[in-house]
């Protein structure tokens, strides 16, 4: 990273920190791992009144304080410790929910007695105003700094936010002298003293050196008593404290309003029967939603590829250059393409379940049955993540604070339907439903979803029979107030997750295009006819090698060549298809490449005998293969580094796809 | 009535007097803003009681039967 300012957004989980992120950088942030963090760690410039300043603004993960020894905590700590080790820490800014200050202010207090440069952001202040507004300068007056309240639904007082963080950050040390006195102070050090461990007495030594002129470098502060655990009696005080200034600042009694109306929700989506019926429903038209409203934009994206590879292709289809734009870029790329309005309906109902508070809820039901089979109510989260993509979901998987609970999550993790193979199945149900109406594939690819979610939920059972027990696990949440999404931050942050999965396709789906078509088309042979060129190519030869593994789940060379590709990335099996479908299969009339959409070169292609290449069985057998198989690498990295273990990531790689085989070849067997 | 939150009837309003427990639990119970002399109250219990809902003011939190235990409360008359 830049050595530029931080300003740091710290918060509790629900707090409201993405949205004025988002509000603040205006979405234009890079993604990045902390090294040995639990979850991502945003960062982006800050833009004011459209100017972009140096500073950049950094947003963390959720938690209650510093204190917290949860796995959040620590990405907090870190990115914190950095950055005044670094010198580079402009300052923080603090997001408490303006409904829920009385329990969140303590976080305040610890900040302050740190001595770090702190301003308030309370968010949620449009719904607590409505009930109880406060009297902000005196809450800026007990608490020391200054307070600033943000509506999150419109973005309103982020100006002033900025504003009051330049005036206040400003000249400001990066960390004041002031802060040894306040530490000293604070009762740290007197917690510190009475630990058992010589290892603290011995971290305090640096603590003599390390002064600069601007104050004292906390790097050579002791950081594990810096953010050490509070003591009880400490935090009671501060609690009690946190409610007089609540109430002092009051300027009305809270009347409970929307309270109220967020208990009498709950009391039916929280019902013990009604409660998993409408989860189903939800999940249920959540996830057919994904088909049928990308429906008209699909089909708009595919005929428009299909147009402009017919119109190069007039332009002299001998042509190498022409030939290779319109069969192998456009047709690779088109078959691509036509798939990311799924994806973004996809990521664009995760936010708005999350945004709403609804999420929550499902995890809280969950719980209970999920408890039983090894899992957390936590683990809804990973699960649904993966949904959308299981690296992230893999390290959300952090949150669980038990080891067993979060092995077993991270196992079962690549069962969800990730969007990378929803390419896949939309090509293969596309298929199956061809010129049927959209709600059939739509409800079809509901069940896959769902049938994704129990075979993960059967897995963690029988992981669950086998491993140890863990007394560490524990589920403690709150459940936050009902609210309408914001609608700006559910859509930029939807657009956001879906360019980076373009992004992180385009490169790889470029460059197998490019080796499909070279290796379909050389070495050449002119004197042959073009179906006979392609059985004699590169591709043709290799297929035909492997062949005889793909034959038992009804596939030839061509989807053979495609599933192995899909190991790099399981989206590229479709523009692989794509171009192996357009350069093997001709009309016979006029001896041209097909140039339909890919679901209809599907329909004609032909095996060697004569007999369709694709049946319902080896549909069947295919999404059976993508359901159970894990192509992707990348998880297996990512679990590897999440478990610390080979053997963990090896015996997952191994089984999941001996089972996807033998799940394809069984399925196949059966159905023909 | 003395006894611990698991042992709570519902709707029945009682006084935290005690966090037991490993430092995680009471920590995370401390920073969710549950300390001695809080006001709580189960409001439902799901999934044939493996987890409780509970009110704290006017907030309502979730929590596993076996972190319940680990209160103790007091129930106000």
């Amino acid at each position: 990273m830049s050595k530029s300012d931080y300003l740091i957004l710290i918060g509790p989980p629900n707090s409201g920190k993405t949205t004025l992120f988002n509000w603040i950088t205006g979405y234009k942030k890079q993604t990045v791992n902390y090294p040995g963090s639990t979850v991502d760690l945003s960062f982006g410039l800050v833009r004011q009144k459209k100017a972009i300043s140096s500073w950049t603004l950094v947003d963390t993960p959720g938690v209650y304080s510093l204190s917290s020894p949860s796995s959040e905590g620590e990405v907090t700590k870190n990115i914190l410790k950095e950055a005044i080790k670094n010198k580079n820490l402009r300052g923080i800014v603090l997001v408490l929910d303006a409904t829920r200050l009385k329990r969140q202010m303590v976080f305040a207090f610890q900040l302050k007695e740190l001595g770090l440069p702190v301003i308030l952001a309370l968010s949620m202040y449009d719904i607590q105003k409505q009930e109880s507004p406060f009297d902000l300068s005196t809450l800026s007056k007990q608490l020391g700094i200054p307070v600033c309240p943000i509506e999150g639904l419109l973005g309103g007082g982020v100006f002033q936010l900025l504003d009051a963080a330049s005036i206040h950050f400003k000249d400001r040390p990066m960390f004041p002298a002031s802060a040894r006195t306040r530490f000293e102070n604070s009762g740290f050090k007197e917690l510190a003293a009475k630990r058992k461990k010589p290892k603290s007495t011995k971290k305090l030594a640096p603590m003599k050196t390390g002064i600069t002129s601007y104050g004292h470098k906390i790097s050579s502060l002791p950081s594990d008593i810096l953010f050490s655990t509070w003591s009880k009696k400490k935090q009671e005080e501060y609690l009690k404290k946190a409610k007089k200034i609540v109430d002092k600042v009051s300027i009305q009694k809270a009347t409970d309003k929307i309270g109220k109306r967020t208990r009498k929700v709950d009391s039916w989506l929280l019902h013990p029967v009604f409660g998993f019926v409408f989860l189903s429903l939800i999940l249920f038209t959540f996830f057919s939603g994904i088909f049928w409203i990308a429906q008209p934009f699909m089909h708009f994206i595919d005929s428009s590829f299909s147009w402009g590879a017919d119109k190069i292709l007039n332009l002299g289809e001998n042509r190498f250059i022409w030939n290779f734009i319109a069969n192998g870029v456009l047709t690779g790329f088109g078959a691509f393409l036509v798939f990311v309005p799924q994806v973004f309906i996809l990521f664009l109902g995760l936010y708005l379940l999350e945004d709403s508070g609804y999420l929550s809820r499902a995890v809280t039901l969950v719980d209970g049955p999920f408890s039983r089979i090894g899992l957390s109510g936590k683990s809804l989260f990973p699960f649904l993540s993966a949904f959308a993509c299981a690296i992230p979901a893999t390290l959300s998987a952090r949150s669980i604070s038990s080891k067993r609970e979060r092995w077993i999550t991270i196992f079962v993790l690549p069962f969800m339907t990730c969007s990378a193979r929803l390419p896949v199945y939309a090509l293969l149900l596309g298929f199956l439903f061809y010129e049927s109406s959209a709600w059939k594939p739509g409800l079809i690819m509901s069940l896959i979803y769902l049938l994704s979610l129990l075979l993960g939920i059967l897995a963690s059972g029988i992981l669950n029979i086998f491993l140890k027990s863990d007394k560490s696990s524990s589920f403690l949440m709150e459940l936050p107030l009902y609210r309408r999404p914001v609608l700006f931050s559910v859509f930029l942050s939807s657009w956001s997750r879906t360019k980076h999965f373009i992004r992180k396709a385009g490169p790889v789906i470029f460059t197998f295009t490019l080796i499909m078509w070279i290796t379909t088309h050389f070495p050449r042979y002119p004197d042959l006819r073009p179906e006979e060129q392609i059985q004699k190519s590169y591709a043709g030869q290799f297929g035909q090698m492997i062949e005889p593994v793909f034959k038992h789940i009804g596939g030839d060379w061509r989807v053979g060549v495609s599933l192995l590709s899909a190991f790099v990335a399981r989206e590229v099996f479709v523009p692989v298809l794509a171009v192996t479908l357009k350069n093997t299969e001709f009309e016979e009339s006029t001896g041209k490449a097909f140039q339909s959409p890919l679901t209809e070169t599907m329909q004609k292609a032909r095996l060697a005998d004569g007999r369709p290449l694709f049946s319902t069985a080896s549909i069947l057998a295919l999404l059976v293969f993508f359901m159970l198989s894990l192509q992707c690498l990348s998880t297996t990295g990512i679990a590897y580094k999440e478990t610390g273990s080979w053997r963990f990531a090896a015996f997952q790689l191994i089984s999941f796809n001996v089972l996807a085989y033998m799940g394809a070849v069984l399925s196949y067997i059966l159905l023909s | 009535m003395t006894c611990s939150l698991k042992d709570l009837p519902e709707k029945v309003q009682a006084r935290v007097i005690d966090l037991q427990g490993e430092l995680f639990t009471t920590q995370h119970l401390m920073d969710m803003g549950i300390r001695n002399n809080t006001v709580i109250k189960v409001i439902r219990k799901l999934f044939f009681g493996s987890n409780y809902i509970i009110e704290i003011g006017n907030e309502h939190l979730v929590l596993r039967k076996h972190v319940a235990q680990c209160l103790k409360v007091t129930t106000l008359f």
